[in-house]
């Protein structure tokens, strides 16, 4: 593959390296490349942890064990046997019910106003798109969904919340996502799910993943409290 | 009914060596902010290095046992007492039914660590029972530890020895002026020509607002060439991220896997322990090292270790 080369390999740390592309980009989507790839560089062994974020990848590996030059030279060999096609992607569409109020969505009056738009053509826009998984991180289970649509696109909250509950949908700039613990988060939250994003019981806990659309269900308070799974 | 909590101390957590492997779903590591001190607890106890301890932060907890037990306290010399009467860190204690241990501050360090002879009982979360407090996972209830907490232990397969209690020499680190050695970031050159040279001349302090996911400094403000806000990039613990407003963040072993702002420098392995003993208004100054050199340092760290 010509996007990935040894120039494309830097180093992060004294156990982490760094993948980008060194050329403008053949594909369309970035992020979805990235993901394919480190999902498909995690299925060797060699790595201790193996994270895609929208431009780059970090692979941790264990420098007392394998060289700096011989992990990147693993990276290259196992990057040559992957073939990534752009289109022939098979999604999972993932609906997830929201609770769309002024009860949970602690910023929608807000931005009803800045952005000159009535709750009805909030939710409207917020659920009319199938988002695709663009990147996970930040907290556990936390998806990063796009894109968001333009009527909606905001900057991030100057001061991040310290304890959100957990299924509070929120955005920013052009991506939205669910925080499925709770916690911190700078995101404007327009809504909350009573969906379980996360069953410990499975060998991967988490229920959004990459390669998956996310469409977002209106529902209302009966719905909210009645939900059950 | 194993050990009882009578004070919480400041913050007062259940941690192991922590999670690996699921930081592509936004998993943090967590485990002990001071590992080799955690392990240290465990090795003198001959118990598995990856066994629960209690992790103590500035003030300790007071715990009374149910049980008998050997344990050991490490890091952070938080004034150790059985029932009032002083004890030695780093050093196999016997105690009985009934018996009180109570931790008070510390003046030099931050973190603590007890570890038992019985495994302490814990939730498992992919593999770790560590608490990560802002998703609430691990621990008991993923929670700090409070008053009135039960924790519950179980008798463990190997033998507690107390040959370790001999010579054992222990290089003291703990101090309130570290030298932290660092490596160039991937975002080094986004600093002014200016600001690397005052970056290694001057004196940071720990902010009060600093916790596991990150200690925040105080100091000569890091400018910046490229104020650009940046995609979403990998970060790691001991990434020092600056921000803006020029106040750099050093991320802790509880820290997000992803973020926005530069990765200037990144604290060296062989130094990374050391940003889980850092306390507020502790002293900084960094040292910047080749990467070769900073493994090489690793290196020798790791080969000298006794564990």
């Amino acid at each position: 593959m010509k996007s990935v080369d040894l120039s494309s390999i830097s180093e992060f740390s004294e156990n982490i390296l760094l993948i980008k592309l060194n050329q403008e980009s053949p594909y369309s989507n970035n992020s979805s490349f990235f993901l394919a790839l480190s999902a498909f560089l995690r299925e060797e062994s060699h790595w201790i942890e193996v994270v895609a974020a929208e431009e780059s990848i970090a692979v941790k590996y264990n420098d007392i064990k394998i060289s700096t030059s011989k992990a990147k030279d693993l990276i290259l060999s196992t990057i040559k046997g992957f073939n990534y096609k752009e289109e022939s992607k098979t999604e999972i569409l993932l609906h997830v019910p929201v609770y769309y109020s002024d009860e949970f969505g602690l910023d929608i009056e807000k931005i009803t106003k800045t952005q000159s738009v009535t709750y009805e053509e909030l939710i409207n826009l917020h659920s009319n798109i199938k988002y695709e998984v663009k990147m996970i991180g930040f907290n556990p289970g936390f998806a990063y969904l796009g894109d968001l649509h333009e009527k909606l696109r905001i900057p991030r909250l100057s001061k991040p919340r310290i304890n959100l509950l957990p299924g509070s949908v929120g955005i920013a700039e052009n991506r939205t996502g669910i925080y499925p613990f709770g916690g911190p988060g700078g995101w404007s939250i327009i809504g909350r799910t009573p969906m379980k994003l996360f069953d410990n019981n499975n060998k991967n806990p988490f229920v959004i993943n990459p390669g998956m659309r996310v469409k977002f269900d209106p529902i209302n308070k009966k719905e909210f409290e009645s939900f059950n799974y | 009914m194993s050990i009882e909590i009578i004070s919480s101390g400041l913050q007062t957590t259940i941690q192991d060596l922590g999670r690996k492997g699921w930081r592509h779903m936004g998993v943090p590591e967590s485990g002990g902010a001071d590992k080799p001190s955690l392990k240290l607890a465990n090795f003198l106890l001959n118990k598995a290095l990856n066994s629960p301890v209690l992790e103590c932060t500035l003030t300790g907890p007071s715990l009374k046992f149910f049980r008998s037990y050997s344990l050991v306290i490490t890091g952070a010399d938080m004034n150790p007492k059985i029932n009032n009467k002083e004890i030695k860190m780093n050093k196999v204690i016997d105690v009985k039914p009934n018996d009180i241990l109570s931790l008070d501050n510390c003046s030099k360090g931050c973190r603590a660590y007890i570890a038992l002879s019985e495994d302490i009982l814990a939730e498992d979360f992919l593999g770790s029972v560590s608490t990560y407090l802002p998703a609430k996972l691990g621990g008991i209830n993923g929670l700090a530890l409070t008053e009135g907490t039960l924790i519950e232990t179980k008798s463990c397969e190997s033998e507690v020895f107390s040959l370790t209690n001999k010579d054992f020499k222990l290089n003291n680190p703990f101090q309130n002026e570290w030298k932290l050695r660092v490596i160039e970031g991937p975002e080094y050159d986004f600093v002014k020509n200016a600001s690397k040279e005052k970056i290694f001349s001057s004196i940071f302090s720990v902010s009060n607002d600093s916790n596991r996911m990150g200690n925040r400094l105080i100091g000569e403000g890091i400018e910046l060439s490229n104020h650009d806000q940046m995609v979403s990039c990998p970060m790691s613990i001991g990434t020092i991220q600056c921000p803006k407003n020029g106040s750099p963040i050093i991320l802790g072993c509880d820290s997000q896997t992803l973020g926005g702002y530069p990765r200037v420098l990144q604290i060296a392995a062989v130094d990374l322990h050391l940003i889980g003993q850092l306390r507020p208004n502790d002293n900084i100054f960094f040292e910047k090292i080749s990467i070769d050199h900073a493994r090489e340092e690793f290196k020798k760290q790791n080969s000298l270790s006794a564990f």
